[in-house]
């Protein structure tokens, strides 16, 4: 087995039970991948963009992958995933939007926006760790992810 | 024709022709001699020229003609302006050349009479002051000529002679004087003159003037021919006789030479003496007789008179002789001298011999002789007339001229005299006056005058019988119009004789006391009398007396001067009855008689009566009398017209099936009664069967006609015997009634009278419909007026400015004036001042033709404002807009209710929005905690070691509750999006919809082993999204809803209703239900059974069913339990061309 450096996952959600959830979920699938939880859209950046208090790579490593719930304070989901894909550094991350909303329109416009899938919050707790399980077989083991730091 | 005239004019033509036929034929004589001298020529060639010239230029100044006169004058000014400048300058004419002939020029005298002439030809033709001058002119030259022919016997005129010798003189003379008279009626001439002389006359002047001027042109060859033989016979004879006598003068003095020569020597003195003596006694011409020595000396002489021996010694001394004395000496035989003049003798030539003695000296023999004396004893008087010249070479000799004054010195001939050796004399004969020779030189002058003048009369005679030949002609032609005219006269007389007779009018005439003078014989028509009986009886006898004193009144009008006019009056025929005529009058002053035309216009009155009747009868109908009143009015109108007859008019009742009367004032009344309401039919009398043929019914005998079977008896008893019945029809063909007249004798009626009831019907016939007409018309006015006046809206008119013409009551009462208040005013006067703009487009739009609804608010008095729903309507008359009605509602009460409504329609909505959103906003916000409880529900669940059993049951309830309350938030959300999430309708293939959804249920489907049949699905207009919603629910209520353990079997199919809807039918076999629970099933929520029994929220087909409605279909469902169930959508058909 390769030994990989564990690639952080970002999560961004305002809802402090569903982050719970998803730490559980993970747990329960006895992953390791470090989780750092963010809570809305300008926070999101601000860590990406390394602006105080988020200064420090090792504390706030460079995510691997983003997962993004729609409905947040003060910037939103689909302002987020905007500026996420319009700026040339932040671009390549893959973004997953992660929300509860199933609704066509957001999906659609997700995936507009570039957003690299759409899942809907699993209503039940066992949907969500298979979830997480599927997450993070296809995102941290089949696909090869983009490297931090070389030119874009 | 003024004869003056008419002789100036042949005057003029003789004169014109004589001189063109004068210069031709002397142009012809000239061209024709092969050597013409100036003996032989009549005329010399320029004249010839100029007379030629002159001539064509009065012919064209005769006639005006300026074509002619200017060339010709200008030739002739030319040759004029030569012949005096090469005089001038090369010396006198007579013997000098023309350049333009090659002959002997014109005397200037001539040129200039001529040039004067042309001048005065010119001259003629202008003014009054240029005529003057012509006319003296003329007068001049005509002088001239004169002097010049005085000249004869006043030798001081010679120098005007005008021509070159006697004869052409004369002629030249006679002519230049012709000239000038000509030039002199040329002036004398009225401008706008004509040349009037006819062809004939001039063609006649014309053969006589040529025939002149060849008589004289031949008659003066003649003469000078003569002239010419005379001077030769007596050149011959003198040239002879000359000879004769010098050669035995000569002979003479040989014989004396040889005498003395045979003698020897030198005669002596007595024999000298004695021979030359007896010679010279001999001898008279002899002067002299010489012997000259050898040294030419004279020895011996013996003359008449001592000049001659001076003479001859002059003569010896003279140098010249020298050579011939000495010539002589030498040769032998006589010779002749040259002439010599010395001043002692005279002329005299010398014969000389030569002598040769025995002693041989050379004397020589002279003898002197007279050639004069010789010349004249030869001559002996006997010149005839001629001039003569004897001349050797230049010397003249001798010369003989009878006449005192040689005036014109012709040469006539010359004859050559041989002399002894190469001498020559010329004798030359020359001719002075012709007249010498007698009477005949002036022949041809006398015969060209008298040609000339016979010319003339010729002429002037034929023209004279010209004249009379067209007056003839003329007086033959007013004869023929004459006789025409007289012909047609006595045929118009013959006409006016045949219309007096055959007219049907009377043409009379009335003396001044009023008794007729003369009549036509169509009196006896017209009257009753003939002709003859009227005469002398006095017109006012024949009229009717009351009209005698206005036709008398007429008459005396005439009489007095006025104009004629026609008048009426009633005559009185001989039998006693009355008949209408028409007089016509004329008063004639001269001859103090009235002549008039009377015409019977009995006829035309009676129909002048009938058409006033009928007048009056239309003018009731137009004023619209009573029908009854014009009726009975068209009923008495034909009794008058028809003394006899008794008219009825009978109107058909609105059954159309009885008559009824309508008039019959003259009809017993008892009649009328008994016929009033019969009914028509084939056999009911005349009127019914007319009014039920629609034809005409005669019925000549009422008593034998089957027609009056039934109704005999009603007539009878009024002693009514005929009945004629014309029906009267409307012009669209309906029956009114009829029209009968009656006549108490068998009759049958003329064509006249079937005319006259024709007319009355057709009268009554308008009359009937006339009265409908107006009584259907006020129907109708009244049916609408009812329209207009009990209307509860307010209804008005305006005109065309948009003025009120009327009002009703509601208007009136919602207005609160009075409708005269408000009659006049503008209506959009009334309504609020914001809406007159749009009021006033709305009426502009009717004016147009459009029917306007709209609304307006009106502005009354009180502050509640009465909003009106106006509706305007053009008012179309023959398809002109006249003005405009109006129908306003008043819809205040509905304008605030409905305002009410929008209020709370816009209430509704937006609450509905508000509910929408938060429905939405909610059943979002809800699903979170529900999520949370459920998944931590879920997560103590797999701690839930430490609870015990009833916890567990407690957790689980708790966990299935929240995930029934999930499902009920999303059906609720779903629910409320059919609405709010549906797309617009757009055409939908209904197969593709099922054949996704039957895919999307394959598992389901093979899992409960069913079975789906399905028909192809149409097309439709929809939401293919909701469409599939809708099957979906459908087909997964027909699997859930199955009995345990069967296989569930489902039947798609469709039906079409009718044109416009079709059905989409779903049939199962599951458990069904019963139809009372119909209405339950569709509503939200709403179950049969309990969730144990089989799951969903009831919310299915409440979905199904709102979708369908918004589809615009309806749902419905038939079942019974056990049995399964139908499920029947209809939608409405699509069309793919309906919009």
């Amino acid at each position: 087995m390769n030994i990989r450096p564990a690639i952080p996952i970002l999560i961004a959600d305002d809802d402090p039970d569903d982050c719970l959830m998803i730490r559980e979920a993970f747990h329960e699938c006895r992953l390791d991948t470090p989780l750092y939880f963010v809570h809305d859209g300008e926070t999101l950046l601000d860590y990406l963009r390394r602006t105080p208090p988020y200064q420090d790579p090792q504390q706030h490593p460079w995510p691997g992958l983003i997962l993004l719930d729609l409905n947040m304070p003060r910037m939103g989901g689909r302002e987020t995933l905007q500026a996420l894909k319009n700026d040339p550094k932040l671009r390549s991350i893959p973004v997953v939007i992660f929300s509860t909303s199933s609704s066509t329109d957001d999906i659609q416009h997700s995936y507009r926006m570039g957003a690299s899938s759409f899942i809907s919050k699993p209503s039940s707790f066992s949907s969500l760790v298979a979830v997480v399980h599927s997450l993070h077989h296809y995102w941290l083991e089949v696909v090869a992810l983009p490297q931090h730091g070389l030119p874009t | 024709m003024n004869s003056r005239r008419l002789v100036g004019e042949a005057f003029l033509h003789i004169l014109a022709f004589a001189l063109v036929g004068m210069g031709v034929v002397s142009l012809l004589g000239f061209l024709g001699v092969q050597s013409p001298t100036r003996h032989t020529v009549a005329l010399l060639p320029d004249s010839a020229l100029a007379s030629l010239l002159i001539g064509t230029l009065l012919l064209g100044a005769i006639h005006k003609i300026r074509g002619v006169m200017a060339p010709t004058t200008l030739l002739l000014l030319t040759l004029c302006g030569y012949t005096l400048l090469h005089n001038a300058l090369g010396g006198s004419s007579d013997a000098a050349q023309s350049w333009v002939s090659g002959f002997l020029r014109m005397r200037s005298s001539l040129a200039l009479i001529l040039a004067a002439v042309v001048l005065g030809i010119h001259l003629a033709g202008g003014s009054s002051l240029s005529r003057i001058a012509a006319q003296l002119l003329g007068g001049a030259v005509a002088i001239l000529a004169t002097a010049s022919q005085l000249a004869d016997l006043l030798p001081q005129l010679a120098v005007l002679s005008l021509g070159f010798k006697y004869t052409s003189t004369h002629i030249a003379n006679l002519f230049s004087l012709f000239l000038g008279l000509a030039v002199i009626v040329l002036a004398r001439r009225r401008s706008n003159s004509q040349p009037q002389l006819d062809r004939k006359a001039l063609s006649a002047g014309l053969f006589g003037v040529l025939l002149t001027c060849t008589a004289w042109y031949l008659l003066s060859q003649q003469a000078s021919e003569s002239v010419s033989r005379e001077s030769d016979l007596l050149l011959s004879r003198l040239q002879q006789a000359a000879e004769t006598e010098l050669h035995s003068h000569m002979a003479l003095m040989q014989r004396m030479a040889e005498r003395w020569q045979v003698l020897g020597e030198r005669p002596g003195n007595r024999l000298w003496i004695q021979e030359t003596q007896s010679y010279l006694r001999d001898y008279p011409h002899l002067d002299l007789i010489a012997l000259l020595d050898e040294h030419q000396q004279p020895w011996r002489q013996e003359g008449h008179g001592p000049q001659h021996e001076q003479w001859l010694q002059d003569f010896i001394q003279d140098p010249n002789n020298h050579a011939w004395l000495a010539h002589v000496q030498t040769e032998s035989g006589p010779h002749l001298s040259e002439a010599r003049a010395y001043p002692q003798a005279g002329l005299h030539m010398l014969i000389g011999t030569p002598l040769s003695l025995a002693d041989g000296s050379h004397h020589l023999l002279l003898a002197a002789l007279d050639i004069q004396a010789l010349m004249h004893k030869l001559l002996d008087k006997q010149s005839g007339g001629f001039s003569l010249q004897l001349r050797a070479g230049e010397h003249l000799l001798y010369s003989l001229q009878p006449d005192s004054q040689p005036r014109f010195a012709t040469q006539v001939g010359e004859r050559q005299i041989r002399l002894h050796h190469d001498q020559h004399w010329q004798l030359l004969t020359f001719i002075n006056r012709p007249q010498v020779f007698g009477n005949s030189g002036y022949l041809p002058a006398l015969v060209m005058l008298f040609g000339l003048l016979l010319s003339l009369l010729l002429m002037i005679s034929q023209h004279l019988a010209w004249l009379a030949r067209e007056h003839a002609r003329n007086l033959s032609r007013a004869n023929d119009q004459l006789q025409l005219s007289l012909a047609q006269q006595a045929q118009a007389q013959k006409l006016n004789q045949r219309i007096m007779n055959f007219s049907h009018d009377v043409l009379c005439s009335i003396d001044s006391q009023g008794r007729f003078h003369d009549l036509s014989p169509s009196c006896k028509r017209l009257f009753g009398y003939r002709a003859e009986e009227l005469i002398g009886r006095r017109f006012m006898d024949m009229l009717y007396p009351d009209d005698r004193p206005s036709s008398g009144a007429e008459i005396s009008a005439l009489r007095r001067g006025q104009a004629s006019q026609s008048f009426r009056n009633r005559c009185v025929h001989r039998d006693g009855h009355i008949l209408h005529t028409l007089w016509t009058a004329d008063w004639s002053e001269q001859e103090q008689t009235l002549f008039a035309v009377i015409h019977d216009i009995t006829e035309l009155v009676e129909n002048e009566a009938y058409a006033e009747n009928q007048r009056d009868i239309l003018s009731m109908i137009s004023m619209d009398r009573p029908l009854p009143e014009v009726l009975s009015a068209l009923c008495l109108m034909v009794e008058e017209q028809q003394p006899q007859v008794l008219a009825s008019v009978l109107l058909l009742d609105a059954s159309g099936q009885h008559l009824i009367t309508g008039a019959a004032p003259s009809l017993p009344a008892s009649y009328n009664q008994a016929i009033d309401g019969a009914a028509i039919g084939p056999h009911s009398g005349s009127c019914g069967t007319a009014a039920f043929r629609r034809q005409l019914v005669i019925v000549e005998d009422i008593e034998s006609d089957p027609l009056w079977e039934n109704y005999r008896n009603l007539a009878r008893p009024h002693g009514l015997r005929a009945c004629w019945s014309f029906p009267l029809t409307s012009h669209q063909g309906q029956v009114l009634g009829t029209f009968a007249l009656y006549q108490r004798q068998p009759t049958s009626p003329s064509d006249e009278e079937i005319q006259n009831l024709a007319n009355a019907a057709q009268l009554a016939a308008l009359a009937i419909a006339r009265a409908q007409d107006r009584r259907r018309i006020e129907e109708s006015e009244q049916r609408f007026r009812s329209l207009f006046t009990y209307n509860p809206d307010t209804v008005f008119s305006c005109d065309l400015a948009g003025s009120l013409l009327g009002i009703n009551a509601a208007g009136e009462a919602l207005l609160d004036l009075p409708g005269q208040q408000l009659i006049g005013q503008p209506f959009i006067s009334l309504l609020h001042p914001e809406d007159r703009p749009l009021a006033r487009e709305h009426l502009a739009a009717t004016l147009k033709g459009e029917a306007q609804r709209y609304e307006a608010r009106l502005a009354l008095a009180d502050a509640h404002l009465h909003h009106l729903d106006i509706t305007q309507l053009p008012i179309m008359l023959d398809g002109q807009i006249v003005g405009i009605f109006g129908i306003a509602k008043d819809i205040s009460e509905r304008h605030s209710t409905q305002a009410r409504l929008q209020a709370t329609l816009t209430e509704l909505e937006r609450s509905n929005d508000e509910l929408q959103s938060f429905a939405f906003v909610a059943s979002h916000d809800l699903q979170e905690p529900l999520r949370k409880i459920q998944a931590f529900s879920e997560r103590l669940g797999s701690r839930a070691a430490q609870l015990d059993d009833e916890g567990r049951d407690y957790l689980q309830r708790m966990h299935a509750a929240a995930s029934r309350m999930q499902t009920l938030i999303l059906d609720l959300l779903d629910y409320s999006r059919v609405n709010t999430r549906g797309q617009d309708l757009q055409p939908v293939d209904l197969q593709q919809v099922l054949t996704e959804v039957l895919q999307d249920l394959e598992t389901t489907l093979e899992q409960s082993a069913a079975t789906v049949e399905h028909q192809p699905l149409p097309m439709l207009l929809g939401d293919a999204s909701q469409l599939r919603r809708v099957l979906q629910n459908l087909l997964s209520n027909a699997l859930k809803f199955q009995p345990p353990g069967n296989l569930a079997h489902i039947r798609i199919y469709t039906e079409v209703l009718d044109n416009a809807n079709w059905a989409l039918c779903i049939a199962d076999n599951g458990i069904g239900f019963e139809e009372k629970y119909l209405d339950r099933i569709f509503h939200p929520f709403q179950r049969l059974h309990s969730r144990e029994q089989y799951p969903g929220t009831g919310i299915g087909l409440a979905i199904v069913k709102k979708i369908i409605e918004r589809h615009g279909g309806q749902i419905s469902a038939s079942s019974s339990p056990g049995q399964g169930s139908l499920f029947r959508l209809v939608f409405p058909t699509y069309r793919k061309d309906s919009p």
